[in-house]
C-alpha cells in the first residue's frame, strides 16, 4: 500500500476504532498532534491503536519508548506501517 | 493466601468479587455473591455493584502481586440482561485482550445459573509507585 493511501486508511481507521462519530478524514491533517493538542488521544487511545495495527496490519507494537514517536501523527504512524510491512515482506521472500 | 482482592483498600459492600481464580495465563475466573444486604442498595446500585465484582476480578489477573497497583479507567460496552437480586451466585470469567504502556484491556461476562447476564470491556491504568 503506498504511504498517501495508508494515510488514508489509518485515518478512517483512528475514527472507527476511536469513535469520533462526528469526524471525517479530510479533518484529521497528516501531520496534527495525535495526542496533546492535537485529536487529544489518551493512553486508552493509545491501546486501540496497539490493538488496531495488530489486527489490520499484523504489527507488533510492544516497546512504548518507540512507539511514542510513531504514534505523533498520522504521517508517521504511516512511515510505521509502511516501514514493518515493507520487512515483513521481505523477510517472506527470504 | 493474599490476593490483589486482599490488598483492595475497599470495604463492604464495596469489596463486590468475593473470589478470583486465575485460569490461565490471561483469562481468571470469580464470582459474585449478592446478599440481602446488597439486594437492599435497591435498583441500579446492585446491578452496579455487580459490574464493579467484574473490573475487582479483572484486576486480580494481572496485578496479584505486592505493591502493584491499578485505578478502574474506563468502562465500554457494558450491558446488563437482567436484574440482580438477592441471593444470586454470579460467575465472572475475564479474559485479558490487550495491554500497552500500562493500561490493561478486559473483556469480561458474567453468568448467572449458566446464563450470561452481564458484559463489558474495562480498562485499568497501573499506577506507578510513588517517589
Amino acid at each position: 500500500m503506498e504511504i498517501e493511501e495508508l494515510k488514508r486508511k489509518l485515518k478512517e481507521l483512528l475514527i472507527e476504532r476511536l469513535k469520533f462519530e462526528d469526524m471525517t478524514p479530510e479533518e484529521i491533517g497528516d501531520d496534527d498532534p495525535l495526542f496533546e493538542g492535537g485529536l487529544g488521544l489518551d493512553s486508552i487511545d493509545a491501546l486501540e491503536i496497539v490493538v488496531m495495527l495488530e489486527s489490520e496490519f499484523g504489527l507488533k507494537i510492544k516497546n512504548e519508548a518507540s512507539a511514542r514517536e510513531s504514534f505523533r501523527s498520522i504521517s508517521s504512524l504511516a512511515r510505521l506501517v509502511h516501514e514493518r510491512t515493507a520487512e515483513a515482506e521481505v523477510q517472506g521472500q527470504a | 493466601m493474599t490476593s490483589w482482592l486482599d490488598s483492595l483498600p475497599h470495604q463492604i459492600p464495596f469489596r463486590a468479587a468475593s473470589r478470583a481464580v486465575r485460569t490461565g495465563e490471561r483469562e481468571i475466573v470469580g464470582a459474585f455473591l449478592c446478599t440481602a444486604n446488597d439486594a437492599l442498595a435497591e435498583g441500579v446500585v446492585v446491578d452496579v455493584l455487580l459490574f464493579e465484582a467484574m473490573a475487582q476480578v479483572a484486576g486480580s489477573l494481572v496485578f496479584d502481586s505486592p505493591g502493584r497497583e491499578a485505578l478502574l479507567s474506563g468502562i465500554e460496552e457494558a450491558s446488563l440482561d437482567a436484574p440482580v437480586t438477592a441471593g444470586d451466585l454470579i460467575e465472572i470469567r475475564v479474559d485479558l485482550e490487550a495491554e500497552f504502556g500500562g493500561i490493561y484491556r478486559f473483556r469480561a461476562t458474567a453468568t448467572r445459573e449458566g446464563l450470561a447476564i452481564a458484559r463489558a470491556r474495562f480498562y485499568l491504568a497501573e499506577q506507578k509507585p510513588s517517589e
